[in-house]
């Protein structure tokens, strides 16, 4: 039996949220929702996910490449988004898996898959120095 | 994995999105759906996924029509098929969106037709595309003929 995937979407508009929360639940996946950076902190204090999808940009301003440390250090693999295609070299930069909106959602699915093997091979490496 | 095709549906009567949904569902497409103008205005001003098609009412309560959600979202998407349906077979709303070269379907239809002309705009759609990445076949011939192929 796979293990069921369970993903922290960060998004403050309900709608959107409400998107995701349809989009991976259809998949099989657990979908938590977090409205601003803050909650999402807590959220990733209280449990473990396997991955998070955020905007580089969050609510208040707030920066989603800290976010995304911050959820790497929990052992959780990141996907970032952005509407604005200038941010790409930037995304490109982190090393993160990352998405320009709009995208297919076979790609948004694509794209946790890689960031939770992305971090699983990060746990790896770490737990054999 | 296994490729869908997405398509956003948008009515305000519940017992119909009920029906599209499962109709979408079974012939293998992943079906969004709004139950109002402005819940899909919202998701459609987000652009965050990349829809093929928009099935939506164009008379629905409120100041925005399916006619706005069809132009709103052909802005930021050039590439999605769009079918609208209306029980109005003389509104005004209906010419314009006939003006504008926009399919149409009148009330009352049966489930068979509905099919079929989701099934028409998105073949007809995937053959745009499709034509559209023949460039790349031509420019690949004119650079065999340069090269004396």
């Amino acid at each position: 039996m796979t293990h069921q995937r369970s993903v922290l979407v960060v998004e403050d508009d309900d709608i959107v949220a409400e998107l995701f929360q349809h989009l991976l639940s259809d998949e099989g996946m657990q979908v938590s929702l977090a409205s601003s950076g803050v909650e999402a902190r807590r959220a990733l204090a209280a449990r473990d996910y396997d991955a998070v999808v955020l905007d580089i940009r969050l609510p208040g301003q707030e920066d989603g490449l800290k976010l995304a440390e911050v959820a790497v250090g929990e052992g959780c693999g990141v996907v970032l988004m952005t509407g604005d295609h200038r941010f790409e070299k930037t995304l490109i930069a982190s090393g993160h898996r990352y998405l320009l909106k709009p995208f297919r959602v076979e790609r948004l699915l694509s794209a946790i898959e890689q960031a939770i093997r992305q971090s699983q091979q990060r746990a790896r490496r770490e737990g054999s120095t | 994995m296994e490729y869908k095709e997405t398509i956003l549906v948008v009515d305000d009567e519940s017992m119909l999105r009920a029906v599209f949904s499962d109709m979408l569902a079974s012939g293998g497409y992943r079906c969004v759906v709004a139950a109002n103008a402005l819940d899909a205005l919202r998701l459609i001003e987000a652009n965050l996924v990349a829809f093929d098609m928009l099935v939506t009412d164009i008379v629905m309560p409120g100041e925005l029509n399916g006619l706005d959600l069809a132009i709103a979202l052909h802005e930021r998407q050039s590439d999605v098929a769009i079918l609208l349906i209306t029980g109005y077979a003389e509104s005004p709303i209906k010419k314009e969106a006939e003006a504008r070269g926009y399919r149409i379907l009148d009330k009352p239809f049966r489930q068979a037709t509905l099919e079929a002309v989701i099934a028409e705009e998105l073949a007809k759609r995937r053959a745009e595309k499709a034509e559209g990445s023949g460039s790349v076949v031509s420019l690949d011939r004119a650079r065999q003929k340069r090269e004396g192929h």
